[in-house]
């Protein structure tokens, strides 16, 4: 049989040949590596101007003393981390932001691993259900904040009818020190369960439901023994993206504090970005408030390096 | 070592009736292979047999037990998937002491800390892991136990996947085309290993495969499965020789079985092309058929007729039209010339006989009577009646293996 067809492999050469010898000219690599150029020099461009320039520019100005508006600016060389270390007010606004993330970051991932895992083994009304688990994610957060200030109004707003009507007492949620942090950490897990679970979602339709069925008859066939032998262990590297995905999300905390706290109550909700807008754009203080947002970034950039080694290690790639 | 009977077994996927009363026994110990084309329902029959899929009617019965509404474990069965389905993110001999695990330990005793803590755990434990290296060594993959299956070749993974079915000495082996993702060498290699292993631990397996080499070469018995039907049943001899149906005859022997048009009267067996009687038939009515013959069973000769020794029948006249040499063997592929004409036929000669016929000669080939199949208008094989005279002389073809021989001989002066 395959005496007779020539092989095609070896006829594609032969033709390929005949083509590169009709071109002379400029050999392969050299327009390859044009043509590679081509594709990552607007990336370039655009990555210099939108975050290595104002990068620098940030890092510039936090050894400055310069204020918004003023026409004179003078090297204040370490002044502005001296104050930094100094102020009671950063410490605070750090320990809230961590506290905000410590909440948010976890539950926020559970919950939408568990809604992932109920919606897609769910028969019925996937699509509904997914469509309304995202909703908070597309909606914009400062409008669905007003709803929120609304819902917990500590009169009028139907949370609390509903816990007077269980025979408990009201609560001041946003203006009380002790409750307006988890109060609004509970408002962004609302709001990231949909977009964690969507991307859980993403994760589960690349298992193969064949492990599954090994997994039955091996013996793994309750839904829990299900979840740790099989589902768990396959989505890691979705969770490590998902965790450090909320991780930096919670950190940048920032609409939610401005629409309904400003903030308060005494500091209580006081967290990274709303000081640093405070000290930029109401203080005029901007080469302070540079050298917060570049601890800050720093941070950052360590917290995920740190977390993505941690995690990392104790996952599986295919 | 399982009796399996399978009663009447329906399903369907929304519309689409997947099987349509499958009834099959399988006796314990036996190695039976499921053979069909592609879509015909196998795997679905597999997965039904095993718990993983449910299915509208009729009943599986292991040991005489009606197991219907158990859940695969329950079954006690092991199934070797198509893509091996191995555990990632496990070891090799964290994978195969998964069924173990999950059998002998309970929920809490399977928590990572109790091993130090009970005593029974340990032992259970240790167990476990003596059962892992010995199931590792039978398919020879003890030096891997530490791997993860990224780390194996296609056909080391295949072994993991048979060793973990092994491992828990189940009562039935479900094989799903378990070698199709390895390459033809280790194919032949892996297929007698399998045999091999099922035969010491007697284990009743059941094979599903497209594969007509793979099937008759590994299993005892062979259920051919056409379109969610069983349409014959038994060794490869048997379907082989003696094809219950038209479809069966076509998927089993390679190249296919060549079929001619033909029509019974009042008993008779006549081939259309020629006009001649070729067999006769006990079958009732009379209507079209379709006369099957394979290819080993046709003598070639060159030019037309003449020369070929005891051909005063017809032979038919054939125009060569492509040939295939296969070392041992050979193929050439004829095509009718005379009433008929363009009906293909593949005749098995033997390989020196290639080099004496060239594409575009004229050609004729004669059927040897004993071999013909005739299948009725519902592809079932109609019984023939032995006849050892022709009534009409010339009517039958008068050949036999001799004349095949004969004619190989006048070839060779052509
Ligand atoms: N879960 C399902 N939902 C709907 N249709 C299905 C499902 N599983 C299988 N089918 C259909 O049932 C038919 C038989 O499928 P099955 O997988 O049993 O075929 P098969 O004989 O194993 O084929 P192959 O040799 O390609 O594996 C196919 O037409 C397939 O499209
Ligand atoms: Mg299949």
């Amino acid at each position: 049989m395959t005496a007779l067809h020539s092989s095609p492999a070896s006829d594609m050469q032969v033709r390929h040949r005949a083509f590169a010898a009709g071109r002379p000219k400029a050999p392969p690599h050299l327009s390859n590596a044009l043509i590679g150029c081509g594709f990552v020099v607007p990336f370039v461009i655009a990555f210099s101007i939108f975050v290595l320039a104002p990068t620098a520019i940030v890092v510039v100005m936090s050894f400055t003393d310069w204020k918004l508006g003023e026409a004179t600016v003078s090297f204040a060389g370490l002044a502005n981390y001296e104050q930094l270390v100094s102020d009671r007010v950063p410490r605070i606004s750090a320990t809230n932001t961590i506290l905000y993330a410590l909440m948010v970051t976890p539950i926020s991932v559970m919950l939408g691993l568990w809604l992932a895992v109920l919606v897609e083994s769910s028969r019925l009304g996937r699509a509904f259900f997914r469509s309304a688990c995202f909703l908070p994610v597309v909606s914009t957060t400062v409008a669905m904040a007003i709803v929120w200030e609304f819902l917990l109004h500590p009169t009028l707003g139907p949370v609390n009818s509903a816990l007077l009507l269980a025979g408990l007492p009201a609560q001041r949620f946003l203006s009380d020190a002790a409750l307006v942090l988890p109060t609004l950490a509970g408002i962004a897990i609302w709001e990231n369960a949909g977009y964690t679970m969507v991307l859980f979602m993403a994760g589960l339709k690349s298992i193969s439901s064949e492990l599954y069925d090994a997994a039955a008859v091996d013996g793994a066939d309750r839904p829990w023994e299900r979840f740790w032998t099989v589902t768990l262990p396959l989505l890691g590297p979705t969770l490590v993206f998902v965790v450090i995905i909320m991780l930096l999300r919670s950190f940048r905390v920032f609409e939610t504090v401005a629409a309904l706290t400003g903030g308060g109550p005494r500091r209580a909700s006081e967290v990274l970005l709303f000081t640093i807008y405070q000290e930029g754009f109401l203080f005029f203080q901007v080469g302070y408030a540079s050298a917060i947002t570049v601890v800050f970034v720093l941070f950052l950039l360590v917290l995920t390096l740190v977390s993505y080694r941690l995690m990392d290690r104790s996952v599986h790639y295919q | 070592m399982a009796h399996i009977e399978i009663l009447n077994l329906e399903k369907s996927f929304g519309d689409t009736r997947v099987l349509r009363g499958i009834d099959l026994s399988i006796a314990p110990g036996e190695f039976v292979a499921i053979l069909g084309p592609s879509g015909c329902g196998k795997s679905t029959l597999l997965r039904i047999v095993a718990g993983l899929e449910t299915h509208d009617d009729g009943h599986v019965l292991m040991d005489g037990q009606v197991v219907d509404a158990m859940a695969p474990k329950q079954r006690d069965v092991a199934v070797v998937f198509q893509s091996y389905a191995l555990y990632p993110h496990m070891t090799v001999a964290q994978n195969l002491s998964l069924p173990l695990v999950m059998r002998d330990l309970t929920r809490v005793e399977r928590l990572p800390f109790v091993r130090h803590v009970s005593g029974r755990v340990k032992h259970v434990r240790k167990a476990i892991r003596e059962s892992v290296e010995r199931a590792a060594a039978q398919v020879e993959i003890a030096s891997l136990l530490d791997r993860k299956p990224r780390q194996l070749s296609g056909g080391q993974r295949q072994r993991v996947a048979l060793a973990r079915a092994l491992i828990r000495q189940p009562k039935l082996f479900l094989l799903d085309e378990p070698l199709s993702n390895l390459d033809a060498t280790l194919r032949a290699s892996t297929r007698a290993e399998i045999v091999q292993l099922q035969r010491k631990l007697g284990t009743t397996a059941i094979y599903v495969t497209h594969d007509q080499t793979e099937a008759m070469t590994m299993a005892d018995r062979i259920a051919i499965m056409i379109e969610g039907q069983i349409v014959q049943i038994g060794t490869a001899r048997e379907i082989y020789h003696r094809p219950s149906d038209v479809r069966a005859a076509l998927f089993i022997g390679s190249p296919k079985m060549n079929l001619f048009e033909g029509v019974v009267e009042r008993g008779c067996v006549r081939l259309t092309a020629t006009g001649s009687i070729v067999a006769r038939t006990a079958a009732a009515h009379d209507g079209p058929v379709q006369i099957g013959i394979r290819p080993e069973h046709i003598a070639l000769a060159a030019g037309r007729d003449e020369g070929v020794p005891g051909a005063t029948m017809d032979a038919l006249p054939v125009v060569v039209t492509h040939q295939e040499f296969l070392g041992s063997e050979a193929l050439t592929h004829v095509s009718l010339t005379g009433a008929q004409a363009g009906t293909e036929a593949v005749v098995r000669v033997d390989s020196e006989a290639i080099d004496r016929l060239d594409v575009g000669q004229q050609a004729a080939v004669r059927f040897h009577p004993d071999k013909l199949h005739v299948f009725g208008d519902d592809g079932k094989r109609l019984a023939l009646v032995p006849s050892q005279e022709p009534s009409e002389p010339g009517d039958a073809i008068p050949l036999n293996l001799q004349a095949s021989d004969d004619s190989a001989t006048q070839l060779a002066g052509v």
